[in-house]
């Protein structure tokens, strides 16, 4: 069962004094299953927002479609499906206290009576927002407050989670705790989620699949470590040595060693795909003999490989 | 320049914000689209109710209320009260004192929409048929009042934009003291309309002063049983106490000011 | 719906007394307001002024005409007057993913604690409109102050929803929202005469003061039914006014849409 479907998703914005539309989002397409995590990925201005805005029926496309769990974004029957996060936008009311903003979030979405009751505490126990409930949202942190954000959100009991930025702004004890509940709600509710975030942590915690967009226009869909490509076979190991006199081990074709500027660390990078692990250890080891005090071995980090990526970009 | 530094930036500050009014003058002219009906409506309200005392002529009239509506359209904004007070927090961790940054920012802002509206307000006043030479007059007149008066439209806002920082919400306490200025400063029809004993009480209080006898000189030449120098001295007291519960508000503003999120 | 509407009305007004020294001195602020406005009202126009005295009652209507339909309309769905800000900030766009009409959630967002303030000192001035002109005009008014909280509706709806089409639509739409209740306050229909009265129909206080004093005065059923035909019109035109802006807003977007 299909939960989100982008079909040729295009929007436009007209160009001032300019002839030709921008195009915000270009022919997108994509199928996301039902529970399924998903991280839509991709610099500023990619057209991520417009996208989720789309998804949601916050925008109208230009062409192409979208459907939630089987009805047209936009729509009532659609709508009722959907959970909503926006990590810069808040639609709690601040005035009220997080139980009142529940308990109205789930009328807005038609759920009363002893299933709100037994929703809102199930949601308030997983979230661990029990000692919040009396709190009025304005007077809560960030972080206690995006905690809540999500629990409105999912009031309702959501096939689907469309989440932009969840963690912005966040220390990373509440970004830690907010991965942590969002994942455990989604393993009990098998519910699907999108995710936008341009913190990659977010992506690498919680996502096994993401839809890597630039200009509007999908550049990559598969796993995680699919997107590293070359990159994923390769490691830089770090040697902490004893000895500041000893030289760089000198293999450049299969170690290739990196400059530190300090004399006791010395780094390399390798190809896993070229050379064997063990091999290269014991090669390290033979070089550097009883001066090694420490080995630290370090893969290529999803930040890196999209931070190569986009560095080329054109911006538009 | 002459000035010290901090007069210096704040001068600029104050310029920065009076150019601010200028720079969408389309979006002026559109919040100015109800103001010849409000200074039509309001100069018949006078006619048919205190016309027959013959205090004034209907022109007369028609100037006296554009010039105490222009004066009254941009006294005690609740936008500029509260976007004053937005950057409070920020403020204390400058080196800049927020009274002064937030006065002069007002101050400019509101000599420049009282400019932009006095700018219009003269072809305004010759379309209702007034004599282009009075207008003229009018017109003068009111620009000599703008800059002591937006000294003190500046001190009044302050006030509440330090309300603002003490309390949440604070709409219901300037709706109501605007309120007060709007009837008892002569806003509507001049004072000296009102019977007795409303017309003396009414010409002793602050917005008198600030309202009804600016608007009766542009018309007139003249202040309503008053010199000149009475009049500067009853602004002088004003001033000073209004700088007195300006200083004493922000200090109490900020022992009790909460910064809430993080 | 109701349910949801009832709840609002709870938590806004549970959040409101959640604060009791703002909630009473909003309250008490906004009467003794309105006790100043109407008594500097009387002041400038009927003090000592024994040939405008005829004009007195209908003045009294006027104010409880203003003040039962802006304070009901501001204490049950207080978010309608701000719903250009709401447009403004982009608030609007979260409740645009929800299943509810937008419309009926920016109304239910807030309320305003100083319109039982307008409320209360409407109601005492029916009070008194009773005792002043007899119960035929005074029931007449009060049926009006009904029609004129869905004009107040229909007027906060089309202004705020200029935001959706002009920079600084927001200020624009309280400018007009406060000029409209002004205007409502001012005597209008006794003042202009000849071609001037034209300009009654201009201004949205026809919806508010001239359509619902004609009424009270004639005491006719053209009269009732235009009003109560113009104003639903002008209400249901609102709505649409409203529709087409969000159609608009999702077809462009904020940006590009102004």
């Amino acid at each position: 069962m299909k939960s989100i479907i982008a079909k040729d998703l295009t929007k436009t914005y007209p160009k001032p004094k300019k002839e030709e539309a921008f195009y915000a989002v270009k022919n997108l397409n994509f199928d996301i299953h039902e529970g399924e995590v998903v991280a839509f990925l991709g610099p500023n201005g990619a057209g991520k927002s417009t996208t989720i805005k789309m998804l949601c029926g916050i925008l109208t496309p230009t062409s192409g479609s979208s459907e939630i769990v089987g009805k047209k974004s936009g729509t009532k029957e659609a709508n009722l499906k959907l959970g909503l996060v926006f990590g810069t936008r808040s639609q709690l009311y601040m005035h009220m206290t997080i139980y009142e903003n529940l308990d109205l979030i789930s009328e807005i979405y038609y759920v009363t009576g002893e299933e709100k009751k037994k929703r809102i505490q199930y949601l308030t126990e997983l979230f661990q927002i029990g000692h919040h409930l009396k709190s009025r949202a304005r007077t809560l942190s960030l972080g206690e407050r995006m905690r809540c954000e999500i629990v409105a959100a999912l009031i309702h009991k959501p096939r689907v989670l469309l989440a932009d930025e969840p963690t912005i702004g966040l220390d990373v004890v509440a970004k830690n705790k907010l991965r942590e509940v969002i994942k455990s709600w989604q393993i009990e509710e098998k519910a699907t989620l999108l995710l936008t975030s341009h913190d990659l942590s977010d992506v690498e915690a919680l996502c096994h699949r993401c839809i890597l967009i630039d200009h509007g226009q999908k550049q990559y869909d598969g796993t995680l470590s699919g997107l590293k490509g070359n990159l994923a076979g390769v490691r830089r190991i770090q040697i902490i040595t004893a000895d500041k006199d000893k030289s760089l081990m000198n293999d450049v074709t299969l170690i290739k060693p990196i400059q530190t500027g300090n004399e006791y660390i010395h780094k390399y990078e390798m190809d896993t795909q070229h050379i064997p692990m063990a091999e290269t250890i014991s090669k390290l080891s033979r070089h550097y003999g009883e001066s090694l005090q420490d080995l630290q071995i370090f893969e290529v980090s999803l930040e890196e490989v999209l931070g190569a990526r986009f560095a080329k970009r054109e911006i538009k | 320049m002459i000035f010290s530094p901090s007069i210096n930036f704040h001068l600029k500050n104050a310029l920065f914000s009076f150019k601010e009014s200028w720079t969408n003058l389309a979006n002026s002219i559109v919040g100015f689209m109800l103001f010849p009906v409000f200074m039509f409506v309001l100069s018949k309200m006078w006619q048919k109710f205190n016309g027959y005392m013959g205090n004034y002529t209907y022109k007369e009239m028609l100037a006296y209320i554009g010039v105490t509506e222009i004066l009254f359209m941009t006294f005690l904004r609740t936008g500029n009260v509260q976007a004053a007070s937005s950057d409070f927090s920020i403020s204390l961790a400058r080196p800049r004192s927020w009274l002064a940054t937030q006065y002069s920012a007002l101050y400019g802002k509101t000599l420049g929409s009282r400019l932009v509206l006095t700018t219009l307000l003269l072809p305004l006043l010759i379309l209702f048929g007034l004599e282009f030479h009075f207008s003229l007059n009018v017109i003068f007149r009111l620009l000599l009042f703008l800059i002591p008066l937006g000294i003190f439209q500046a001190l009044y806002s302050l006030i509440f934009s330090c309300a603002h920082v003490r309390f949440e919400v604070t709409n219901y306490l300037t709706l109501p003291f605007g309120k007060l200025f709007l009837i008892f400063g002569g806003v509507f029809a001049p004072i000296s309309d009102f019977s007795e004993p409303a017309r003396n009480l009414l010409l002793k209080l602050p917005p008198s002063d600030l309202f009804f006898q600016p608007a009766y000189y542009t018309i007139k030449g003249t202040f309503y049983h008053l010199t000149f120098a009475q009049w500067a001295s009853r602004l002088t007291i004003q001033l000073i106490i209004l700088l007195i519960i300006n200083i004493w508000f922000f200090k109490s503003s900020r022992r009790h000011h909460q910064s809430f999120g993080g | 719906m109701l349910s949801l509407f009832w709840k609002a009305i709870k938590h806004n007004w549970s959040a409101q007394a959640s604060n009791p020294v703002n909630l009473w001195s909003g309250l008490i602020t906004m009467i003794v307001n309105n006790v100043l406005f109407l008594y500097g009202m009387w002041l400038m126009l009927f003090a000592g002024k024994s040939q405008n005295q005829l004009i007195f009652p209908f003045y009294l209507t006027l104010t409880v005409l203003a003040y039962i339909g802006w304070g009901t309309l501001n204490f049950f769905v207080g978010g309608l007057k701000e719903l250009g800000d709401i447009i403004d900030d982009g608030k609007l766009e979260p409740m645009l993913g929800t299943p509810r009409h937008p419309l009926f959630l920016v109304a239910i967002s807030r309320s305003s604690v100083t319109a039982l303030g307008d409320f209360l000192q409407g109601l005492f001035t029916l009070g008194f409109l009773y005792w002043y002109t007899g119960y035929g005009w005074a029931l007449r008014a009060t049926f009006s102050s009904v029609i004129v909280i869905i004009a107040f509706a229909a007027i906060f709806i089309a202004a705020g929803t200029l935001a959706f089409f002009m920079n600084r639509g927001a200020s624009l739409s309280i400018f007009i929202i406060e000029s409209t209740l002004s205007f409502t306050m001012y005597p209008v229909t006794k003042i202009l005469e000849g071609n001037s009265r034209m300009i009654l129909y201009l201004i949205p206080a026809a919806l508010t003061a001239t359509l619902p004093m004609a009424w009270i005065e004639s005491a006719n059923w053209s009269d009732f039914l235009i009003m109560i035909s113009v104003t639903t019109l002008c209400f249901i035109l609102s709505i649409l006014f409203f529709n087409f802006g969000v159609k608009n807003y999702k077809a462009s977007n904020y940006i590009s849409a102004k």
